[in-house]
């Protein structure tokens, strides 16, 4: 009996060994296109001979999804770029000028009550089945998502979508919305098979077997692992010389800069600087940044009965106590700046620089001063960031900043989940730095962020509130400015937010690659622009 | 002993409902809602709030328990709230990798911690002894994650032996997460097979087997190493929990893909349902391997064996 129990314990063990070994990752579950056996890129190991047809590039998060978006689920910002390579938009946007530009429609005009929108399209444009994307592609594409969670962030005073034929696209509104296309330029609007879409079911199924028009298709996927992505040759516009993208998660800093030193992946894309930095001086690397969209604000918590920083004074007091400098020093190594406004000036809609009050600078001994005429008594002043991130280091400078100038400033690093709770229903907080991008590239992200959540700014800043909601149907481009340049002025004169930083886009890329030397401030990078030397 | 078997497989039921108790609870009770972490800074209320009763989680603690419970004895772990697919397939594929990483690792603490604790032992105050000590100290002490980031450096940077990343499979890619993760076990396992090698080969017996003209290497392996065993069995079963639980910062750091990463993501991102589903594989393997390791004594030691058969 011992014998036989010692025999069958070893060969537990034994089997448990084998079992869990497995010849390839390739067939790990992998979610690849119906009717297409599952095929993994090659190892990070492979000889460089086949390297000049693939690109493997190192990301930090994974894509939550590869659709344009789900019933509840938007793309995240990180992950535009995948999307922008996948999923064609009706327009494009520059986005070093904020110009909208011509893509998938070549033409559009807007009628002179500014409710109605039509578009002309390309009849060259196919989806990676070789069927034609048609405006009823377009106009099915729309309906989902402004009827999705993206329809009152994208789609203000959206009414319908309507395909008059191959090529012609019309969509009306029940309101004048000024930024309405930028909608189509970005998350708002990638379009996809709508015969795809319904013979799957519906997102879940369309996760499974996507279908876009993109210069890369879909080709498998690994949860938490992977995304493989293949050339499209039909693709109407500058073919992909890659053949094969893969792009790895690899959510350590140290082991994504290890595996481009070593050659594992060829590019790395918004590593931080402080880690890119470590790297700097490595032959055969080299790396590039610019400043974002993406802006680091210190949230000021005014929308309460009777909480401490009702008081003006205070509120002022924080925002001189500020070094703002040391932050971009220690977060980025000096290479950002503080931004003029909570959304950058290069978004269609902001005034011109010095047309209204400027932020508070930073400046200690006026901070002592606004802080001996405050009403401060000495109470905790809770600041919450999300730990891990920037905005917790941005936060240590923010807490030594006050505390030397008598401001009892306690940080309370929490989880994404935490802080939104906190920002957008709970208020259960003084200060919060949080990093936000506007979605639609326009200044009417200003209204999105005044009524958002139950206890919104807005309940208490009438003028604000109304300044914003002008500011969403004004068509005349200078009356829209003059709105948010009063709209950013009496955001500044009472203290009510702060930016602190503008987050950094970076690219790290081997030599031999090329069409990546300039980075984006927004995030749609089209892969097809990246290439091997020849 | 049959009855024991049985009396340690009932067991394993508190044990799993109390830490699906405790972890459930622990995610209910954290401050903030997920779905307003999961639709974004923009969403609105109304949003928020059909996301959230789909979700259930307006529902009381209780009644979330025991739906979840339900669905879990039905076979269904449910979806990711994040991305939407089924966690019983996901944790198909990771936990056996998770597995195949910790397996490996131990095999190579067996390989490597007893024989030299053995050495170490019959070598005492000599040179090989002390090289012995002193090498398992520094990997107990140093942090795996660190040891992780050296090993790649030397090797994948500097001298491009091995990957820096690794996959689950049969490669050279396993080379350094295997040798990270198993380096504070072996150490451990070191100086345990040393110290009761020394207690055991003080004993009567094994002079007296010298003493009637055994070959010395017979006496140390045929009657010194078999008594040694017992706490050395007891170091590695319990060295297999920590190996398995510590094999999160690892797959982190090679980015390789088990279990312990999917639990990471899930955490970070209030997912609860993943978080849920890989905990209950956890406990599940490591109350598994534990009773694996408490039968395995009976092997090693036959009074063990005798005080269960006559129990």
């Amino acid at each position: 009996m011992k014998r036989i129990l010692t025999f069958i314990l070893c060969l537990m063990l034994v089997c448990s060994t084998v079992a869990c070994g497995k010849e390839s990752t390739g067939s790990n579950n992998s979610n690849s296109a119906k009717g297409d056996s599952t095929q993994s890129v090659k190892d990070s190991g492979d000889t460089d001979a086949s390297k000049k047809t693939d690109l493997l590039i190192g990301k930090a998060s994974e894509a939550y999804i590869i659709t344009p978006f789900t019933d509840t689920l938007l793309p995240n910002k990180n992950d535009m770029f995948i999307l922008c390579s996948m999923y064609d938009t009706l327009l494009y946007l520059d986005s070093f000028t904020g110009e909208v530009l011509p893509n998938v429609a070549t033409e559009w005009e807007i009628s002179d009550d500014a409710l109605t929108y039509t578009f002309t399209l390309r009849d060259d444009i196919t989806f990676w089945d070789g069927t034609p994307l048609t405006a009823e592609d377009v106009a099915f594409g729309i309906e989902q998502a402004a009827g999705s969670s993206m329809g009152p962030v994208y789609y203000i005073n959206y009414e319908s979508a309507t395909a008059v034929d191959d090529t012609t696209l019309v969509v009306t509104l029940s309101d004048p919305n000024a930024s309405f296309l930028n909608t189509f330029a970005g998350l708002g609007c990638y379009l996809f098979s709508k015969t795809r879409f319904e013979e799957e079911g519906g997102w879940e199924g369309f996760s499974k077997n996507p279908l876009g028009s993109g210069p890369y298709q879909y080709e498998s996927a690994e949860v938490g692992s992977s995304l493989t992505l293949k050339a499209y040759d039909g693709y109407w516009g500058t073919k992909p010389s890659i053949e094969t993208i893969k792009i790895k998660y690899i959510s350590d800093l140290n082991s994504q800069v290890i595996a481009l030193e070593s050659g594992e992946v060829d590019m790395l894309i918004d590593t931080p600087i402080s880690t890119l930095k470590l790297i700097e001086d490595k032959n055969g690397i080299n790396w590039s940044y610019t400043e974002s969209y993406v802006i680091g604000s210190l949230h000021i918590n005014t929308c309460t009965e009777n909480g401490p920083l009702l008081d003006t004074n205070l509120r002022k007091a924080i925002i001189t106590a500020i070094n703002y400098e040391a932050i971009n020093i220690s977060v980025f190594d000096g290479l950002s700046s503080r931004p003029e406004a909570s959304y950058p000036m290069t978004y269609s809609g902001m005034p011109d620089s010095g047309v209204f009050t400027p932020q508070l600078e930073y400046d200690v001994e006026a901070a002592k001063e606004y802080l001996a005429a405050s009403n401060y008594n000495g109470a905790e002043i809770r600041l919450r960031c999300v730990s891990g991130t920037k905005e917790e280091t941005a936060s240590k400078v923010i807490q030594g900043c006050l505390q030397q100038i008598g401001i009892n400033c306690q940080i309370y690093a929490s989880d994404t989940a935490t802080v939104m709770s906190a920002l957008r229903s709970t208020g259960d907080y003084e200060l919060i730095l949080y990093s936000g991008m506007g979605p639609l590239y326009d200044a009417i992200a200003y209204h999105q962020t005044l009524t958002q959540g139950p206890k919104s700014l807005a309940d208490f800043y009438p003028k604000a509130l109304e300044l914003a909601t002008n500011g969403v149907s004004c068509t005349d481009p200078k009356e829209r400015k003059d709105i948010y340049a009063e709209l950013i002025s009496l955001l500044n004169e009472n203290a009510y937010s702060s930016t602190v930083f503008m987050d950094c886009t970076t690219l790290a890329w081997r030599d031999g690659v090329v069409g990546c030397e300039n980075c984006l401030p927004g995030v749609n990078y089209r892969m097809n622009s990246f290439s091997w030397a020849d | 002993m049959g009855k024991y078997i049985l009396k340690r497989f009932l067991m394993i039921i508190p044990t799993f409902f109390l830490t699906t108790f405790v972890v459930y609870g622990m995610l209910s009770i954290i401050p903030g809602n997920p779905a307003e972490s999961i639709l974004g800074i923009y969403a609105t209320q109304e949003q928020v709030d059909a996301l959230t009763e789909e979700l259930g989680l307006n529902q009381p603690f209780l009644i979330r328990y025991v739906d979840y419970i339900a669905d879990l004895f039905r076979g269904d772990l449910g979806v990711s709230w994040l991305q939407g697919y089924r966690i019983s397939d996901q944790v198909m594929v990771r936990l056996p990798n998770s597995l195949l990483l910790a397996f490996c690792a131990v095999f190579l603490t067996v390989l490597v911690g007893i024989p030299v604790g053995v050495y170490a032992a019959a070598k005492q105050y000599k040179l090989p002894d002390k090289i012995s000590l002193i090498m398992s100290l520094i990997f107990a002490c140093v942090p795996a994650f660190w040891l992780a980031l050296m090993a790649q450096l030397l090797f994948s940077v500097k001298l491009g032996w091995l990957p820096a990343l690794a996959e689950a499979k049969y490669s050279k890619s396993m080379i350094l997460p295997v040798l990270t993760l198993s380096a504070s076990a072996i150490a451990n396992t070191v100086r345990t097979t040393r110290a009761s090698m020394l207690d055991v080969l003080g004993q009567d017996y094994i002079r007296t087997a010298r003493a009637k003209g055994s070959n010395r290497v017979y006496v140390v392996l045929r009657h010194a190493l078999p008594n040694a065993l017992l706490p050395v069995v007891t170091g590695i079963g319990s060295s297999f929990s920590s190996v398995f639980s510590g094999a999160v910062i690892i797959e982190i750091v090679f980015s390789y893909q088990g279990i312990g990463s999917l639990l990471i993501t899930a955490v970070r991102g209030r997912d609860v349902p993943v978080v849920m589903g890989t905990v209950i594989f956890v406990a599940l393997v490591i109350c598994l391997l534990n009773l694996l390791v408490d039968l395995s004594y009976a092997c090693i030691d036959p009074r063990v064996w005798q005080r269960f058969s006559k129990s």
